[in-house]
């Protein structure tokens, strides 16, 4: 996390707010910012690059007492980041860094020229993907109670009674239930890395978002190789089908591998 | 090489600015990409983000009793009703219901599943 320790001291003239550089990401030096570039908020600064010795910051100007975290801004940071990764590589900064001054955006490239040369060079030609899926609940349900029967039993048992009553076997059915459904999504996130492995450079398993996800993994795919990955997700969609939905999200920035790829597993 | 535009934007009501995007865009971005912090640079600036909720899964009662009651609204056997006299249609109700459910699926109906079908095979990002 950021030292949130040193606080903007107030503005000197006591008129106009400090002004900090809100960086998104780092990208080789020959990338420019069109005008068409749209940064955290249109009334703030245009987005622009600042270069030193091969790499490139994507910043924006922004008063330093600016609200950071909105809806708007979040998505528009991913925006540009998922924009630009379509013509060239680009290593997502965490959201919400700013840096003081244009001097300090370049010591910062030059200090770390030679790790984030590599971390681009890695990502070249390559964009991320995530494919989540999520159980079909009345499917996921039926085939634990099929295969596991203490839960079957204890579902018998609570039939039709009240709520609250049977708290203790309740919460014993939930419990395993829950146990099902996590052994069942590592199981799927293995078969899904093992069928979409193959067509990927590197893949990172993400934590579920529901209690009911299937799986939740990022994937860096080749350019050229973009069709047979879609291909293969469309593979086990329909191999899922009677049991969940599979969704396809991105191409995307590099965001699960801004820190270097890692072996295919 | 330069940057273009994404041309829809969420913000703007371009196909995604409902709460579960929402969600979706911070599940993807946050706490992610590259750590600048003081060790690296003096002239990061500490900003206090706005409270951005992650949605993190952890198994707990509450969820154990969501699952428990979700079993309980199955209806595997047609049997059900039991206890729910007043429902003179209790299992018809359910076999209708589950009867739409399937329906909903393959042509893309009702619920929720509508919202995700016409999604599966689509770039979200297009």
């Amino acid at each position: 996390m950021t030292d949130r320790s040193t606080s903007p001291a107030a503005p000197a003239d006591g008129t106009a707010p400090e002004r900090g550089w809100f960086l998104y990401g780092l990208v080789p030096d020959d990338v420019e910012a069109t005008s068409a570039a749209r940064g955290l908020d249109e009334s703030l600064g245009p987005v622009t690059v600042l270069s030193h010795d091969g790499i490139g910051a994507l910043v924006s100007e922004i008063p330093l007492d600016v609200r950071l975290g909105l809806p708007e801004q979040l998505v528009a940071y991913k925006e540009l980041l998922d924009a630009t990764a379509l013509a060239a590589p680009v290593l997502p900064v965490r959201f919400g860094t700013v840096l003081t001054s244009p001097e300090a955006v370049t010591e910062l490239l030059a200090a770390g020229r030679d790790e984030y040369r590599a971390a681009l060079e890695e990502l070249e030609g390559r964009v991320e993907y995530l494919v989540r899926a999520r159980y079909d609940e009345r499917a996921v349900l039926t085939e634990v109670l099929e295969q596991n029967s203490e839960a079957a039993r204890l579902r018998e048992q609570l039939r039709g009674q009240p709520e609250e009553t049977g708290m203790d076997l309740r919460i014993r059915l939930g419990e395993i239930l829950s146990q099902e459904v996590e052994a069942r999504r590592a199981a799927d996130t293995e078969r899904l890395v093992q069928l979409l492995g193959p067509v990927a450079v590197a893949h990172v398993p993400q934590s579920p978002l529901h209690e009911q996800d299937a799986a939740n993994v990022a994937f860096l795919v080749d350019e050229d190789r973009r069709a047979d990955f879609e291909r293969a997700v469309d593979g086990i969609t329909d191999e899922w089908r009677d049991r969940a939905t599979v969704r396809l999200v991105g191409p995307l920035a590099a965001y699960d591998f801004a820190g270097g790829t890692r072996p295919r597993g | 090489m330069t940057i273009e535009p994404t041309g829809t934007s969420a913000a703007a009501g371009g196909g995604g600015s409902s709460g579960s995007d929402l969600a979706d865009v911070v599940a993807t971005i946050l706490d992610k990409g590259v750590v600048i912090d003081a060790h690296v640079s003096v002239g990061i600036v500490g900003i206090q983000l706005l409270t951005i909720d992650a949605r993190v899964v952890v198994a707990s009662v509450d969820t154990y009793l969501r699952f428990a009651e979700a079993t309980n609204r199955l209806d595997l056997s047609g049997t059900q009703g039991k206890g729910l006299p007043d429902l003179v249609g209790g299992p018809k109700a359910g076999l209708v219901e589950k009867a739409g459910d399937a329906l909903g699926e393959l042509v893309g109906g009702a619920g929720r599943e509508r919202e995700r079908a016409p999604r599966r095979r689509r770039r979200e990002e297009d």
